[in-house]
């Protein structure tokens, strides 16, 4: 008879006690959550016993539960160290998820609209509590992931697990490869700021290359949403960095995990005769289980993984943040991301359409293929001479490629450009101008010339006298029919009324660093910089905030595609006008720096 | 293989690290989480400094023109870098004690004696603020009212000053031409102008920043070029004009004006026996003396051809133009003071010079301006 | 070898078992084979109609005097005979007014699209990206840029009620012998590219 009018959990206690009753209901739940593993069954497999009934319990979550389904019950031994796999295949689908969670903790606080985007990225980094974390993290991840998916790859090839059976699995691989790429590379426009905007810019116009050109336009226009990138392009990005992208990822996750499940890890080369693929007959004695062997690896990966990042983001890395995008200025020296500078070191090559569509295009191909190119049975190094040659070609490719993408290689600018850039230039690609770290204080207003450090140290003052008395109260002529004067004045916009150079003061040693540099710098391009000085003014616009102007004067000499043309005694040969007179050039450029900018060098620049 | 044996062999060891890791996580982030008030902070006033440096290079292109470099105002716009846009009240003192004391005036309980006391005491005030008034007298003539301290007060802006500068620079202002020359432009992109959002923020950003909060001194005051102009009610015109008939028909002398249509050979006859003065031309040409001129906020920004060098250019390059054959300099110079719009020097904009000078200039001051310039015989480009 | 057939050992096992078994039977499809046919030609028009569908959705259009439409500019602010060159951001073009000819430039780069500045001390376009240079009439002088910059279709509208084209090669339109300029029209919709460096 029950003690309520149905069967219940009453009777037990009635017939049992309450004390068995409770572990017996404990007991069931257990086992059915697992999906068959009872206390006892899991308490065996932390002790590390085997299982004392059987069929093995451990087996039955592979078999009836979902989420173990997904997981083979055991491993060969000899994939289980960190030869041969390296882990890279978890850590990489472990990299899916961790940016899946930190981009969504991210989207609580940001819209896709350049209206508000960026102030999104100030107020997340200014007044989310752990929001600058969340977002390095997020960013750093996604860097990480590319990288660790690209060694992912690298392994699979040297170890030749690429090779029959496992063809559609490299095959999907290189899929999520582009994935990959290509969701960090949408992730970047997000923020709003220079950086992103044009890097996106010179990434994306890529795709207007793409033959022929109404295809290239259309294509260019339906991805940027307008003729270039605004509100529309975006949130197009935006779409496909949180939607498409991820949804084509999963798809090929699933389908990419299922074949290496079907087809189980490839062995190491050397245990398995040439031709054999025995990953799937696993002896007795050479399983490891996934319960709890694999399944502790996998965590303590997993957390190892985390843990680098999270110290990496709390003292070595924030992610960047530049000015506020604007779509009428170029920074100097804008660049693609890193992962894409092999194409930009290609592009500077030539052709956009050659090296900018066809040539990534066929690599990409030729990696999708490769399997089905290279079909040797044969897994050994010793056999492999060939494909091991071609990869490291394609390796050092890509090396020479990326260094050639660099901002700096392969560009000539004019030398004044260049320089008085790298004294001004706000953060940019953990770079920063000479002047903006010198702290406020060092910053004393006062005109400053480099012609103070061409003479020895004791006789600045003698040196200097004669230099105002040269530019004779401002009027030194300059280009146009200016004075220097009137040149600050009108085109700067900076009022004084007369110039007096001073020595730079002895106790602003980073000021003066940064004078002595300009002075190197210029003294360096002497032929180009012909006759050239320059000069550093500072003023105090405001309280708390000083300007900076960097001007560099000089000769106009006879350049040849920006380089110096020279004569017969290597000297470069002036510019004359009309009269016969050498024309004297002017460039300078100016920054505002305020008390509690907080400006510093990244570290190790 | 070292590494594989701690690492991947034994699952005690594997649960260790683990272990170890995860609580190293939870440590950082509670290192992180002791800092984060600070850091956001630090963030906060970083990047409101950013927004000053970014205000600052957009206010420098594309204010200065008219408010000036320093902010102190021109002809063409009113001081920003001002104790008025921020309130600064320098009578303080004695508008707190006047007020007090006339509260008390009132008072029914306030005894006659004590009436008396205090009207000593206003009056004693009412010196003292004349005195202090002293001080200020030079911005007084230019304009400046010391009781009127407050910008704000004085439009009867109920928001706060970032929202009064912000939705001026959005929205600019209409002004009619009896007082600007032109009116604030719209900036902001949301109101059909150039600047985006934020660009506009950091323009509010830096011009905030000119507050010196109570740190103002009477030399700021006195720096200050131009003062807001208000409008004149249409009564009070009608008033004045009605003084100016009444001056008229009693005999009284007015001051002759080129008038602004005046063909340029009536303008050459009335110059004939007038004679310029070079330096009162200087002092008309930088704003110096009355009437006000705005020459040198554009002759010696880049905005108009350069003040330098004037002449030279008219008699070496203006007058070789065929257009100009048989022009004298001294008609080629008044004609473009009179007329701006009649020949526009190639590489600058037509309409910016205001075409109002015919009716603020007496032949005396045209000449004195001639005068002047003809002094502006630098070599030049 | 496993008694198991994987589908890759199936493909690669073909050849090995002789001719016969690759031989296929070819007969005529039968009515239900042919309706299959048909009903997989209907599913995939309709899966092109709707791709086609997309991207007619998704492209986007331009306005008159939005970027794309046609642009007017002053006459009267045409910069002088080899003066610097007059931005216009909106509609992305630079007035420019060389020796041989009166030009509109697109503003961007035929290299990657970044914006190249006008140099007034070099008298050239410089890009900051990767550092290509152009004369003031656009032709190309350095840097990786595959070709000049690229020019709008222009109309010149005379006051003696003439007009100028610009040549389909693009090249700059002598305005120095012709009477004043009361109109001019361009077709921000209408690029016109350079054939390569010229």
């Amino acid at each position: 008879m029950s003690v309520l009018p149905f069967p219940s959990f009453l009777d037990d206690v009635k017939e049992k006690g309450l004390k068995r009753a409770v572990f017996e209901g404990i007991n069931e739940v257990t086992e059915r959550l697992t999906s068959g593993m009872n206390v006892q069954d899991i308490r065996e497999a932390l002790r590390g016993e085997p299982a004392s009934r059987k069929p093995n319990p451990r087996l039955q979550p592979h078999a009836d539960g979902f989420w173990l389904h997904m997981r083979p019950s055991y491993f060969h031994q000899s994939v289980t160290g960190l030869y041969p796999t390296f882990r890279l295949g978890w850590l990489s689908t472990y990299f899916v998820f961790f940016e899946t969670i930190t981009g969504i903790l991210l989207m609580i606080w940001y819209t896709p609209s350049p209206d508000v985007a960026y102030q999104n990225m100030l107020n997340i980094l200014s007044a989310v509590p752990l929001g600058q974390f969340v977002r390095d993290l997020h960013r750093l991840g996604a860097e990480a992931m590319v990288l660790i998916v690209f060694l992912h790859m690298l392994r699979t090839f040297f170890t030749g697990s690429y090779k029959r059976p496992r063809e559609f699995t490299w095959f999907s691989g290189v899929i999520l490869l582009i994935c990959t790429a290509f969701l960090s590379f949408s992730g970047y426009l997000l923020p709003w700021d220079q950086l992103s905007l044009w890097a996106v810019t010179i990434g994306a116009s890529m795709v207007e290359a793409a033959p022929p050109a109404v295809v290239g336009t259309n294509l260019n226009l339906l991805l940027r949403g307008g003729p270039d990138i605004g509100a529309n392009g975006l949130l197009r990005f935006y779409l496909l960095h949180v939607l498409a992208v991820p949804a084509i990822l999963y798809i090929f996750l699933g389908v990419h995990y299922y074949k290496v499940i079907v087809n189980a890890h490839s062995l190491p080369p050397r245990e398995e005769n040439i031709g054999e693929d025995t990953a799937k007959r696993v002896p007795l004695d050479k399983r490891v289980y996934f319960t709890p062997d694999i399944l502790t690896s996998e965590i303590m990966w997993l957390s190892i993984t985390t843990l680098i990042l999270v110290i990496l983001v709390t003292w070595f890395y924030h992610a960047p943040l530049e000015t506020h995008a604007n779509p009428q200025v170029t920074p100097l020296g804008t660049t693609a991301p890193w992962y894409f500078e092999w194409i930009q070191g290609a592009l500077k090559l030539g052709d956009k359409v050659l090296w900018g569509i066809v040539f990534p295009t066929i690599v990409l191909v030729f990696l999708m293929v490769l399997p089905y190119i290279d079909v040797s049975k044969t897994r050994r190094w010793a056999h492999r001479r060939v494909a091991f040659t071609v990869c490291l070609v394609l390796l050092s490719l890509l090396v020479i490629f990326s260094y050639m993408g660099t901002a700096r290689f392969g560009v000539h600018n004019s030398a004044d450009t260049t320089i008085i850039h790298q004294m001004v230039m706000t953060p940019q690609d953990k770079d920063i101008g000479k002047l903006l770290p010198i702290p406020y204080d060092e910053l004393v207003p006062g005109m400053y010339t480099t012609v103070q450090f061409d003479n020895p140290a004791d006789q600045a003052d003698t040196v200097l006298a004669s230099f105002n008395k040269t530019l004779d109260n401002g009027n030194y002529g300059i280009e146009g029919g200016q004075t220097i004067q009137t040149y600050m004045q009108n085109t700067q916009l900076i009022p004084f009324a007369s110039m007096n150079f001073t020595p730079v003061p002895s106790d602003a040693t980073e000021l003066v660093d940064a004078v002595q540099w300009l002075d190197q710098q210029i003294q360096a391009n002497n032929q180009e910089l012909l006759n050239g000085w320059g000069v550093v003014i500072i003023t105090e616009p405001q309280h708390n905030l000083k300007r900076a102007d960097v001007i560099i004067t000089w000769d106009e000499v006879q350049l040849n595609a920006g380089h110096v043309v020279l004569d017969a005694n290597g000297k470069a040969t002036p510019v004359l006008d009309a009269n016969g007179n050498r024309i004297r050039r002017i460039n300078s450029d100016h920054v505002y720096i305020d008390a509690n900018s907080q400006y510093f060098s990244a570290p190790g620049a | 293989m070292t590494l594989q044996r701690l690492l991947i062999n034994r699952i005690e060891q594997r649960i260790l690290i683990s272990t170890i890791a995860f609580l190293g996580i939870l440590v950082v982030i509670g290192w992180l989480a002791i800092n984060e008030g600070g850091r956001m902070a630090a963030f906060d006033s970083e990047f409101t400094a950013r927004a000053i440096e970014d205000g600052a290079t957009l206010f420098n292109t594309n204010c200065s023109p008219c408010h000036g470099v320093d902010g102190l105002g021109s002809a063409r716009a009113p001081a920003l870098n001002s104790p008025l846009l921020f309130g600064f009240d320098y009578l303080a003192d004695i508008h707190k004690q006047q007020s007090a004391l006339k509260t008390e005036l009132g008072l029914p309980a306030t005894t006659d004696a004590r009436k008396t006391e205090i009207n000593a005491q206003l009056a004693d005030l009412q010196t003292q603020e004349t005195q202090a008034e002293q001080q200020l007298q030079p911005a007084i003539a230019k304009g400046y009212d010391p009781d009127q301290f407050n910008r704000l007060a004085n439009v009867g802006w109920g928001s706060t000053l970032y929202n009064y500068i912000y939705s001026t620079v959005t929205s600019g202002r209409p002004v009619s031409s009896s007082y600007w020359p032109q009116p604030m432009p719209n900036w902001s992109q949301i109101a059909g102008g150039p600047l985006r959002v934020d660009q506009v923020q950091d323009i509010v950003q830096f011009v905030l920043n000119w507050d010196k909060g109570s740190n103002w001194t009477v030399d700021d005051l006195l720096a200050v070029q131009q003062f807001p102009k208000v409008p004149v009610d249409p009564a009070t015109v009608a008033q004045l004009q009605q003084q100016i008939q009444q001056l008229q028909q009693s005999g009284g002398q007015l001051p002759q004006y080129v008038g602004e249509t005046t063909s340029i050979d009536d303008i050459m006859k009335g110059l004939q026996g007038v004679t310029g003065d070079a330096q009162r031309g200087q002092l008309l040409y930088t704003g110096q003396t009355t009437p006000v001129l705005p020459c040198s906020g554009c002759h010696t920004t880049g905005t108009g051809p350069a003040m330098q060098g004037t002449w030279t250019r008219v008699v070496n390059e203006r007058l070789k133009d065929p257009k100009f054959a048989g022009w004298t300099g001294e008609e080629y110079i008044a004609d473009s003071i009179i007329h701006p719009s009649d020949y526009v020097v190639p590489g600058f904009t037509d309409g910016i010079m205001p075409p109002n000078f015919g009716s603020q200039l007496t032949y005396q001051d045209l000449a004195d301006l001639i005068a002047y310039l003809k002094t502006q015989d630098q070599p030049s480009s | 070898m496993a008694t198991s057939i994987t589908a890759g050992e199936t493909k690669a096992a073909v050849p090995a078992r002789g001719k016969a078994a690759a031989e296929v039977q070819v007969s005529a499809p039968s009515r239900r084979e042919f309706l299959y046919y048909i009903w997989g030609a209907s599913i995939a028009l309709l899966l092109g109609e709707a791709g086609a569908g997309f991207v007619w959705f998704a492209l986007p259009r331009f306005k008159e005097g939005t970027f794309g439409g046609i642009f007017t500019y002053p006459p009267d602010k045409i910069p002088g005979v080899e003066k610097d060159p007059v931005s216009v951001p909106d509609g992305r073009f630079w007035v420019s007014n060389p020796s041989d000819g009166f030009i509109i430039l697109y503003a961007v780069c035929p290299h990657l699209g970044c914006l190249p500045k006008w140099s007034e001390s070099n008298h050239r376009f410089e890009c900051p990206c990767h550092g290509s240079k152009y004369q003031l009439d656009g032709k190309y002088i350095e840097g990786p840029a595959p070709r000049s910059m690229d020019r709008f279709a222009t109309t010149l509208t005379f006051d003696d009620g003439t007009t100028l084209a610009m040549n389909a090669a693009g090249d700059p339109m002598d305005i120095s012998k012709r009477g004043n300029i009361t109109k001019i029209s361009i077709d921000t919709g209408k690029r016109i590219q350079r054939p390569g460096r010229v």
